[in-house]
Formats: C-alpha cells, structure tokens, sequence
C-alpha cells in the first residue's frame, strides 16, 4: 500500500496508532484495530498481510470473485513459500517451494495450512462477534481466527491451484515460526508455540464446524 | 669464518617464522641433538623444505604455490621472506593471503587487483608483523574476535597471534575443543567426525585441508548449498566454485554466499554498489516505453510512477518518451498521458528492440543513460534513481536490471557482486559507452530474447551484467504461472518467444540449441514459415560464443524458481 501512495485516484491508506507501554506481544491487539476500522467503516471483504510478505497483483481478484459468486464466506487461494537470505539492502530470494498442501475443510480443520495472507473472508456472511484474534494468543492466533470464521460456514477451496502471494521465510531464523531443528533459539520458538497450541486445543473443542458442498 | 648460510638463518629468526620446536618435529628431530643451528640443518638439506617451520608457513604447500622454486634449487620460507610475502602470496593452508589483504583494502569500487595487494603489504617487513599490527583473521575458518572471546586455559595476550595460540594447543583447550570460526563450530565438527577425534587431528587444520574437499559438514546450520555454489560456477563460468574450497579459493572473504547461512557482512551493512550516489553530471537518464494494446490504467500507473521520480530527486534530470508500436491506440494514449507520443513513419509495428532503439537515439543526443521501461509496469520511489546511481558506481560499464516486483525475475544472480547471466528487457539501464559499441538491440528480433543477445554483446565487450535490488519494477508475470491467462495469450507468447529463441541461437553459432528450437518451432509453424522467418546477418564466432552464451540452461540462466 505504502508504494503506491502516488497513485492519486487510488484510496489513501488508513494508518492506525496502537500505544502499548507493555512488552508483550500485541499482534492480536493490532489486527484486532484493524478489524474494528473495517467493520466501522461497513467494509464488505477482509483480507490481511504480513508487512514482510507478498501479494501477488491478481490476489483480490481471484478471492472476491471467488466470493462474490458463491454462498462461501472464506474464500482461499494458493499460497508460495519464498526462501530469503535478509541483507541490509533486500531480501534475496534463492528459492520458491509450495509447502502449503491442503485441499479443503478437512484439511484446515486438521492442521493450518494458509497463510494469513493466503485468504478473505466476506463479512457479510459471518458473525461480525466472530471476527476478532484472540489477544491471549501471540502464536496460531491466525489458525483460532481460522476455525472460529471458517469453521461453522461456507468455504471455497477452488481457487487454491491459483498461487496469489508468497510467505517470506529467511535463512536467519528472525520468522517466529519454529524450524523444527535442534539449536537453542529454535528450541524457545518450540516452546513458545507449544503454549499456544496447548491454549488453542483447549478453546477449539468447544467451536463449531459445519460441513459444505464447497468444503470438499 | 662465517657460513654465509647464517646470513640466511639470520634472516630467518627475524621473520619470526620458524618455530624451533615445531621445525624439529617435522624434520623428526630434537632441535639441539645436532650441535648446529636447526635452522641450518633445514636451510642446507632441501629433504626438509618440505617442512612446516610454524604454524604459519607449511614448505609443502608453499612449493605446491610456487613450483618453479624447486627445480630452481630455491628453499621455500627464504623465498617467502624475501619475495613471497610481498607478492601477496599464501605461506600455508592457514593463512589466505587474498583473505587478509581484502581486510586490509577495504571496499575499493572494483574488483581488487594483485597491485592492490601488493601495496597493501608494502609497509610491513613481513607476515606476522602484519597479523599482529592489523589484526586481520588469517583465512575465513579463523576469526580472532571469536577466538579471543572464549577463556582459554592459557590465556591468549595482545601480543600473541591468535593463530599460533590455537596451534599451540592443537585446538584444543582440556577436554574440549577450541572454536575459532563464525562459520564453523569445531565442537560439532569434532563430534560428527568421530573418525577425527580418534586421529587425534587439529581441527581447524583438518577442516582446511581436507574436510572441505571431503564435503564433512562443520556446522549444524545449513551454510553451504549445492545450488548456491553450482548457480555460482554457471555465474562466473569456473567450474572450481561447485567445491567449497573451490569457492572460498575464487572469492576469499568478499562475503559472496556459499549458502543460505553462510556469514556476509551485508546483512549489516549495505552493498557499496548500492550506497553510492551519481557524481553531480551523471545525474541524468532517458526513460523510454514502448507501447502496444496498452490499457489506460496501466499508462497512467506509468506516467504517474515517472513524474512522481522527476519531482522527487532534486537534482536528477529524468526525461521520458513513449513510442508507440500499435497506431490505432495513438489518440486515446495521447489524451491520458496528455503528451505527443512517438510512432513509425507509415505506422508499422518495429517491434520491441527497434522500437527502443529509435528511443535510444534520441536519449543520447542529451543523456548518458537510457532505462527501457515496459509499459505495463511501473517504477516504484527511488527505483530511477537508484539505477543512475548504481550506473555511475560501474562507471557507465554495466547493463542494469532493475528487479521486478512483487516478485523477482526467477533466473540467478550473485546476491552480493550482483552479476547475472542476462539481463531482462523489461526494466533496464543501458549506459551511453555500451550503446555506443552496441547499438542496442538487434533489430532484427522482433520481439522475446533481443534483451539475452544484448546483454551477450555487451560481455563480449567486456562490459558487465547486473541487477540492482533497490530499483524495484513492478511487473507481475504471475498470472502467467497460475492458469489466469487465457489459452490464446499463452500461446502467442510462446510463438514469439520460440521464435526469437531460434534466432539467438542461429546468431550465437548453437546449430544443436537451433534444431531443439525448430521442433518446438514446429508446434506452431511449417517449415516453409520457420524457412521464412529473419536470419541473422552475422554469426559470432564459434570460441567467442562459448566464452558468453550459456544454452545448457533453458532460459539460458541457473534457475532460481523457474517452474
């Protein structure tokens, strides 16, 4: 958004300012603000991005018309993962992989396997209480979001052959995702995601999930 | 009477580069059981020049370095200290002599040179008073700072070299080992290997001359990788980089990437090709677009890109003209872009290169550089800028790239030197001197490979083939690759892009990467058409070509993502 601020017939970004005297992590906090600017303003499609990640020009596109057509509520599309050495003047990408493998509902009930840039919801068909992150989650906040929203309505997986953006993961471990391997900064990202997933298996047995036509 | 040979031990002594004690247990002796200086005993006997005199001169791998001194009857560590330490050359696997002067140098703008090396060395009267005056690391496994930091059971002085300090105990300290390396950890390399631990090895020794060649792993994180250095190798057309010694051979410590964790100080700090600014009258270019069946949301995304760059970058002059190539859409681009727009006398199509080469020929009539732009793209804050400035960093020697976004072109390109194979026509920088041999693009391509052939030319000058990061061109060929493209566009471009494959591949003399491409050709052409289609007028060289081209890569460049 921020490099297109030139375009003069184009709508000027809203930025929003969160004051936090605590050290916590208030990623929730944040995307929650956004939320509400969206819902005051009477917004119809939400969709969200990472500052560090990339969306592909056709992205919009392919999710509204995925939405806009259907009964869905939570419309999905394919997602790249970008391997990222991070040098001071950018971020060079040294190879492209696909490892986001999931088809459908079942699967995303499962396990995650989109991106939060990675989908759009239309909050025309949801419950506008629904749509908030959960501010006792600094991790998997985004599956919770996911299950809450995508669970209990209409989905379309159509579009996922359609790849509409990339997940920037850098060789210098600054992502917040664990890697899974044995050293001692990704041992505390293990932890710290475990206390997470530990909370969220505890809330989702009590969320709902409803099963559709275009879930499968 | 004096042996005339002690001039010589003198002259050894001095250097500091023979150890007594380690001298006798390689030449397998005690350094006193002779009655004479052991220094003579080795000077006189050329059996022992093999000989390691300390940690930091090894008479075999030296003689290795310098062949002719051997049948020259010349011992190896006299020829250092009188010659070979001011040629900038290595004494022993463990010191890199290219390592320490490039720490010496410093960033220069250019490739550093052997006089570069040379003078760098100049006021010092040899190796370990230079090591210990400047503190350079001794090769790229050997960063004092991290040796210093660790409590060693005998403490490391300021006055000792940190190398000779870790030799001396064998990299050892207790029951444990010594790390010295910001790359390497030496406990870990110890541990994997346990084959090491039972030979009793020095580690750091091992890991240099033989572990790398083996390809034995010396850290749990994932440094080196063989696309990296094969991609490295295809880049700068020498074999040797496929091999990590091979790599760390051809770039010593420039920070160039052997793989995604290997250390580079540009993570830090920024490129010097990037964070130079144009000398005051180099700060000009012509930008030229080249039109066909343009819409008007993506001229006015351009022109607003373009005039948003003219305003903002006081003092830098940057012109713009459109030609166009499709008539019909003439008025209707002239009434958004509000501006007379260029077109052919008769209102023929010239195609993309001549197209630009008409652009060209008015650019230089005021500027010393032309950006060709696409039209269906635009330049995002800073990105004309930036390719001026990174013009003039290579002194108006470069064929620039400016990266597309969101996403990059997919081919390969050093992360750090910036070099690549080719470079892409959609947004690029041509410098007046290279126009001037050049000419541009052939004008006989229609359309698809006229930016590989002129990016060929411009090597075969000698110029060189960059990309520059901070000149970011938003151009998303996305959709190309996710099926939302019609049919009919996809194979359109895939005529035009065969057939402008088939003529590069005739000019630069590849008779077997033309017939590949005939019969992909015949896909979509008979072979009357394929007869038909423009050959070129003159074909490069056979030896000239293989020098340049590289049609063992599809896209004639390692692939980064391709696919």
């Amino acid at each position: 958004m921020g490099r297109q601020w030139f375009f003069e017939w184009m709508p000027r970004p809203v930025v929003l300012n969160h004051a936090d005297q605590s050290r916590r992590d208030i990623r929730s906090d944040l995307i929650n603000l956004g939320i509400e600017e969206h819902k005051r303003r009477g917004n119809r499609y939400l969709a969200f991005l990472d500052y560090d990640d990339l969306l592909y020009t056709h992205a919009y596109k392919t999710l509204t018309a995925a939405l806009s057509n259907t009964a869905a509520a939570v419309a999905f599309a394919g997602m790249e993962m970008a391997h990222a050495v991070g040098l001071q003047d950018y971020d060079f990408i040294y190879e492209m992989s696909k490892p986001f493998k999931g088809k459908n509902k079942l699967d995303l009930v499962h396990e995650n396997f989109a991106p939060l840039h990675s989908y759009m919801v239309d909050c025309s068909k949801v419950s506008a209480h629904e749509l908030q992150f959960r501010s006792e989650l600094n991790r998997v906040e985004d599956y919770d979001f996911l299950l809450r929203v995508a669970g209990p309505n209409p989905c379309d997986f159509s579009q996922l052959k359609v790849c509409i953006g990339a997940y920037i993961q850098r060789s210098d471990d600054s992502n917040t995702t664990p890697k899974g391997v044995d050293t001692p900064e990704d041992k505390i990202k293990q932890e710290v995601w475990k206390a997470n997933r530990d909370l969220l298996n505890s809330l989702r047995s009590t969320y709902e999930v409803k099963l559709f036509a275009s879930d499968l | 009477m004096i042996n005339e040979r002690m001039n010589d031990v003198n002259l050894l002594r001095a250097s500091g580069l023979v150890d007594r004690m380690y001298l006798a247990a390689a030449m397998g002796m005690d350094a006193d059981a002779a009655g004479v200086p052991i220094e003579l005993l080795y000077l006189e006997n050329p059996s022992y020049w093999a000989a390691a005199t300390s940690p930091l001169f090894d008479g075999r791998y030296y003689l290795g370095q310098v062949p002719e001194i051997r049948d020259a009857g010349i011992n190896p560590l006299l020829h250092y200290v009188q010659k070979g330490f001011k040629d900038a050359r290595s004494p022993s696997p463990l010191v890199d002599m290219m390592h320490v002067t490039n720490q010496l140098i410093g960033d220069v703008g250019r490739p550093i040179t052997l006089a570069d090396r040379r003078k760098s060395l100049e006021r010092y009267p040899g190796l370990r008073q230079a090591l210990l005056e400047t503190g350079a690391d001794p090769n790229i496994f050997f960063n004092n700072k991290v040796y210093r930091s660790q409590h060693h059971a005998i403490p490391i002085g300021a006055v000792d070299i940190p190398l000779e300090h870790y030799i001396a105990r064998r990299g050892r300290n207790g029951g444990s080992y010594l790390e010295c390396s910001s790359i390497a950890s030496f406990k870990y390399y110890m541990a994997n290997n346990r084959d090491l631990e039972q030979a009793g090895v020095v580690p750091l020794m091992h890991l240099l001359q033989f572990g790398l060649a083996e390809g034995r792993r010396f850290s749990p994180a994932k440094c080196v990788s063989e696309s990296f250095l094969g991609n490295a190798a295809s880049l700068f057309g020498d074999d040797s980089m496929k091999t990590l010694p091979g790599f760390i051979a051809a770039n010593g410590a420039t920070g160039q990437l052997a793989g995604p964790q290997w250390p580079t100080p540009f993570t830090k700090k920024r490129l010097p090709a990037l964070s130079h600014e144009a000398v005051k009258g180099g700060r000009n270019c012509f930008v030229g677009i080249v039109l066909y069946n343009n819409s008007d949301q993506e001229l006015r995304k351009l022109e607003a890109s373009l005039k948003r760059e003219a305003a903002e970058h006081k003092g830098y002059r940057i012109r713009w003209q459109y030609f166009s190539n499709d008539p019909a859409n003439v008025e209707r681009y002239e009434r958004i872009l509000d501006r007379r727009i260029l077109v052919a006398e008769g209102g023929h199509n010239l195609g993309f290169g001549r197209a630009h080469n008409e652009l060209m020929q008015r650019a230089f009539h005021e500027d010393s550089l032309y950006v060709g732009a696409n039209p269906d793209g635009y330049f995002t804050p800073g990105s004309i800028k930036a390719l001026i400035d990174m013009s003039d960093y290579f002194k108006g020697q470069a064929l620039i790239e400016a990266v597309a976004a969101p996403v990059d072109h997919p081919k390969w390109h050093d992360p750090v030197t910036l070099d690549t194979n080719w470079v892409s026509g959609a947004c690029f920088a041509l410098p007046k001197a290279l126009w001037a041999e050049t000419r541009g693009f052939d004008p006989a391509i229609h359309m698809y490979s006229e930016d590989v052939d002129l990016s060929w030319r411009v090597r075969l000058l000698g110029g060189l083939l960059k990309v520059c990061p901070s000149a970011r061109f938003v151009h998303d060929v996305t959709p190309r690759f996710s099926a939302v493209e019609t049919q009919d566009v996809e194979i359109a471009r895939a005529k035009a892009m065969l057939t402008g494959a088939y003529y590069l591949a005739r000019k630069w003399g590849d008779a077997q990467q033309a017939a590949k491409v005939r019969n992909a050709l015949s896909t979509y052409f008979t072979p009357a058409e394929i007869d038909g289609f423009a050959a070129p007028q003159g074909v490069i060289s056979m030896d000239a070509a293989r020098r340049i081209t590289n049609f063992s890569h599809e896209r004639f460049a390692p692939s980064r993502f391709w696919n």
